[in-house]
């Protein structure tokens, strides 16, 4: 069965409710198919995908002047956030934990682990960002990495700057940047794997 | 009669060609792969609604269907309106067309 989050947005974005049940039939249709080809996992991660886009490809085909690329790098944006947050929240919560235990200074550790999940989430977020964002894949992407960067960037300004901490800023610095490259890294390595021809599923 | 864009004229073009199995989920897999990209849920049933109420589909429930979580399908079809909005498309198409001969030119 879908996911009750996504029977909620298809519920809010049909246009009739002859319309809704039909749309959530179809997604439980094809989200059925998917689990028992795929994986539970698999199939919900399609099925909020498939909710989000619906979000905003309702919205575009009901205000016709609204820029279609707009429509389609937004959601793609914050869906790369959310995939990036929950892998930062995975990667700390595995990780941050070894650090009380390390034998040498931890300050160091804890700047390289941040650095290293940075980038790593942000080729994660990029790859999903340009997945959802089919319109324009790179400029998803782009979003994606540029949204994160600007408010941490903001933040790092508000708090470290002012206590004029050098080596701080700089470290601070570098590991948002990183999200630049990272984000447009993981939205090319997506559109790479889209043009790789592959064998039908049978 | 009303006017329809690229996507609508799409959508009906493939209600037609899918027949009697044209419900929302096989216009959804037709669309896509003809127009060779991934239309999401919402999108496909804004488009077939809009369409409906421009009086040029017209949809039936058929009954509950336990793979459906017991939700019927939808099923779409032409009216004669929206025939006829497909055969005007065509026509506009093909007088675009006529006495076009397309040579590239190198700069």
């Amino acid at each position: 069965m879908i996911p009750k989050g996504v029977n909620r947005i298809v519920s809010a974005i049909a246009p009739t409710p002859e319309m809704r049940e039909a749309m959530l039939g179809d997604l439980d249709e094809e989200y059925q198919i998917r689990a028992e080809r795929e994986g539970i996992a698999a199939a919900n991660r399609w099925c909020w995908r498939e909710a989000i886009r619906s979000l905003f490809g309702a919205l575009r085909h009901t205000v016709p002047n609204l820029s279609a690329t707009f429509t389609s790098v937004i959601p793609a944006m914050l869906w790369g956030s959310v995939v990036a947050f929950l892998a930062s929240v995975a990667v700390v919560s595995v990780t941050y934990p070894l650090t009380l235990f390390a034998p040498f200074d931890k300050a160091a550790v804890v700047t390289g682990l941040s650095i290293f999940a940075r980038l790593g989430t942000s080729v994660m977020g990029g790859y999903e960002a340009a997945r959802v964002g089919t319109k324009a894949p790179l400029w998803s992407a782009l979003a994606f990495a540029l949204l994160p960067t600007v408010v941490l960037c903001t933040i790092a300004a508000l708090t470290i700057v002012p206590a004029l901490v050098g080596t701080d800023v700089i470290v601070s610095a570098v590991a948002n940047l990183l999200l630049i490259p990272g984000g447009l890294l993981g939205g090319i390595l997506q559109q790479a794997q889209q043009r790789t021809p592959v064998s039908p599923v049978s | 009669m009303a006017t329809i864009s690229g996507l609508e004229l799409a959508a009906l073009l493939t209600v037609a060609r899918l027949g009697a199995d044209a419900y929302g989920a096989a216009v959804r897999r037709e669309l896509s792969e003809i127009e060779g990209r991934d239309y999401s849920v919402g999108a496909v049933y804004t488009t077939l609604q809009r369409l409906e109420n421009k009086g040029l589909l017209m949809s039936r429930a058929s009954e509950p269907r336990s793979e459906r979580g017991g939700r019927s399908r939808r099923y779409f079809a032409l009216t004669r309106d929206g025939a006829a909005a497909c055969r005007a498309a065509r026509a506009r198409h093909e007088r675009m067309w006529t006495g076009v001969t397309l040579r590239g030119r190198t700069a």
